[in-house]
């Protein structure tokens, strides 16, 4: 096997300088078979090369610097520097699977060559020729895949998906029965977290009349990834239902609004103390020595934007302060990102952008039991559904989501470049 | 001690918590006590603190079958403490043994004052003068009055390496919840606690105190009998009375101010109020006349001006 590669390649390096700059890039993989092909597979291959070199270089590039720093990783001075050891570890693990894939694609691509090589040497035994075809077949599936993936594992990541986010929900108009369904949302997310082994924290929360109701609510959920799951509940969920306090049994429609906002930190966002405007309700009129009450609730005013947050969950003043901040940052960051993302999906025309707040994504239908997501134009059944069993719409986000940034990876490489 | 939580608690939970509501605002009417809504609050941390495995309680809402959880106490002690604190007006800290200030948590037991939430504020204020003065941030600091040691702990986490504090109190009880509360914090090498009146412990090191930090007492003798019942009824009027006008001490303590701290020496008291800082600075000015610089009014975050702050002039 191996003189017949090598014979080959050194046959094919030959005639290469034949063929058009665009075809070169490609000589590692495609450029090898060009020359034993007949006119009409030459045309299909040129067309599947052009999305290619774009590829191929950057797969060359990931597994260069993965050889990088491997080496690096070796170096006594990087081992010895616990953090850059671990950033560079860190970078070289992200790059694992596209390595990997890269080469067993390229070890596909060779086996195939080789099995081709056959075909065309092996002479006229029935039996050979067959098994011969339909390991080609085989190979170019495999080989088919394979490139899907790459493709996939190339596609640029959303910076943000590894972060913790605080979620927030808000009821709608419909006083008790729009507070009711924010608090049904509320549990659905919280059962979620669960079977992700999430960690919640409510953060603030103001209750309607009707017990178990929110007029607002918000928590912070810590765990794997979970920004990447949850930022397409971003929107407005709609009920159809009969309300509690419905007397005549008819349905009702209330709203209620989630948004999702990453984590941000200090640096990302630069809070300056001078909009900022913060009291404390410590009803006791003198405070101090005068007063043993377990309040120590944080009213944070953001003059700017507005924007106001009531923060009550914790035991301390400090720590409602902290978290107020933090809820702050997580809000102001998130307009920030909302805004690059809603100019990123109207240029892209995509159903599952995380895109504008108004923006009704799903209606949940008691009496048919059923839920439906706009975007997806799919339907789950209700009951499991709020009882946190969502994963499959939010698989069913991401894969759409995935295929319209493939689509657009297409259009931009095939487009004729001047 | 292993109970099934689900059986016992929420149900008596419950029991209290529709008593709490029928009291409404009784407590608040009579002496401005706590209402329903932070008598619940209390009930509920109280739970939180009994528990010993905090990670249950978020799983309580999906799991409705039995289940043991480990407590701190059993269920009749829980009555019984919850009973102390309606009936005797007994405060919440005491019950639970301790209180929540800042990042830390601290035991406090009568015969200590209960840290508040206010003088979280003064940690805040030592960070942002140490964070620009190392000078300081390296220096020897006093908490005088520290009662559980909630100052002392407060800024010996936030000093320097080089950074002391000697820690002061009249009452040993208070000196041994201070020394419970340092070690668990594992200060001892940082905070040395001293029992004694005032600067009487301090002579040692006059003129070479860096800063001063105090939450004396500052009510008025006659207001404390017109407190809410867990203050006048528990904590100890040690802590809280600070003569006719509520001041004594605070004149005090700018006095010896005066001579103990070193030149740049900051101090920071926590007061009564707006009239009581702004007759501090009248004093300042008048009897302690170029003893200090830069003297200000802080407010806490209810708006009240609360805190009185200020430098050691430098020698010329």
């Amino acid at each position: 096997m191996n003189s017949l590669t090598t014979s080959s390649t050194s046959r094919v390096l030959a005639t290469l300088n034949r063929f058009p700059e665009r075809f070169r890039l490609c000589e590692k993989s495609w450029g090898v078979n060009l020359s034993l092909r007949p006119m009409h597979i030459h045309k299909a291959r040129r067309f599947v090369c052009m999305a290619e070199p774009y590829l191929i270089t950057k797969l060359e590039s990931a597994e260069n610097t993965w050889k990088e720093l491997s080496v690096k990783l070796a170096d006594p001075d990087v081992v010895s520097n616990p953090s850059e050891y671990q950033k560079l570890a860190q970078s070289m693990a992200e790059l694992d699977e596209v390595v990997s894939t890269f080469k067993r694609f390229k070890d596909c691509e060779k086996q195939l060559e080789e099995t081709k090589a056959l075909a065309k040497d092996d002479g006229s035994d029935q039996d050979m020729a067959e098994m011969i075809a339909s390991e080609i077949d085989s190979l170019s599936n495999q080989l088919r895949k394979l490139e899907e993936k790459l493709k996939v594992l190339l596609l640029p990541t959303d910076p943000l998906d590894a972060r913790n986010i605080m979620l927030e929900v808000r009821a709608g108009t419909g006083g008790d029965e729009a507070g009711l369904w924010a608090g049904d949302l509320v549990r659905m997310y919280q059962r979620y977290s669960e079977r992700n082994s999430w960690k919640y924290t409510p953060l603030s929360s103001s209750e309607t009349e009707k017990k178990g109701g929110f007029k607002t609510y918000v928590m912070e959920i810590k765990g794997n990834r979970v920004y990447s799951k949850l930022k397409y509940e971003s929107g407005v969920h709609r009920v159809q239902r009969v309300p509690q306090t419905e007397a005549q049994g008819r349905v009702h429609t209330s709203t209620a609004t989630v948004a999702i906002m990453p984590e941000a930190d200090e640096v990302e966002v630069v809070i300056d103390p001078k909009d900022i405007e913060l009291t404390t309700a410590r009803s006791g009129g003198a405070g101090g020595q005068n007063v043993n009450k377990v309040e120590t609730a944080v009213d944070l005013v953001h003059k700017p934007t507005g924007i106001r947050i009531f923060c009550t969950e914790e035991r301390t003043q400090l720590r409602n302060k902290d978290r107020a901040f933090q809820l702050l940052r997580a809000k102001l960051y998130e307009i920030k990102v909302r805004e690059q993302q809603e100019m990123i999906s109207s240029q892209r025309k995509s159903q599952v952008g995380t895109g504008a707040r108004a923006e009704k994504i799903r209606t949940y239908n008691f009496k048919d039991n059923r839920v439906t997501d706009h975007r997806l134009k799919m339907n789950f059944e209700l009951t499991s559904f709020l009882d946190g069993d969502i994963e499959t719409a939010v698989q069913a986000c991401a894969t759409t989501e995935q295929k319209e940034l493939l689509e657009g990876l297409v259009e931009s490489t095939v487009a004729p470049t001047g | 001690m292993e109970l099934r939580y689900p059986s016992f608690l929420p149900f008596s939970l419950l029991r209290n918590e529709a008593k709490l509501h029928t009291f409404g605002t009784t407590f608040l009417d009579s002496d401005n006590g706590p209402d329903s809504s932070l008598l619940c609050r209390e009930l509920k941390w109280l739970v939180e603190d009994t528990i010993e495995d905090h990670s249950v309680l978020s799983q309580m809402s999906i799991e409705n079958g039995k289940r043991s959880v480990r407590l701190r106490a059993g269920v009749e002690d829980l009555y019984n403490m919850w009973k102390q604190r309606i009936e005797e007006r007994k405060p919440f800290q005491y019950i639970v043994g301790c209180e929540h200030w800042r990042d830390l948590v601290l035991s406090v037991q009568e015969g200590v004052l209960i840290p508040r939430p206010e003088t979280e504020l003064i940690v805040d204020l030592v960070a942002d003068v140490v964070s620009e003065n190392e000078d300081l941030r390296e220096g020897l600091w006093a908490d005088l009055g520290t009662g559980s040691g909630a100052l002392a702990v407060g800024i010996g986490r936030i000093l320097g390496s080089r950074g002391m504090v000697i820690a002061t109190d009249l009452n040993p009880i208070a000196l041994s919840v201070a020394a419970f509360n340092l070690q668990r914090y594992g200060l001892q090498d940082i905070i040395e606690l001293r029992q004694g009146s005032w600067f009487e412990p301090l002579k040692d090191v006059e003129g070479n105190i860096a800063g001063i930090v105090s939450n004396p007492p500052y009510i008025p003798s006659d207001n404390i009998s017109g407190l809410q019942a867990e203050v006048c009824r528990h904590e100890p009027k040690l802590a809280l009375d600070g003569g006719l006008t509520g001041m004594d001490y605070l004149f005090h303590l700018c006095n010896g101010a005066a001579s103990m701290l070193k030149p740049g020496g900051l101090f920071i008291f926590e007061t009564n109020g707006e009239q009581q800082c702004k007759c501090l600075i009248k004093y300042l000015e008048s009897d302690l006349r170029g003893s200090f610089c830069n003297v200000d009014i802080v407010s806490d975050f209810a708006g009240i001006q609360r805190f009185l702050i200020g430098f050691r002039q430098q020698q010329t």
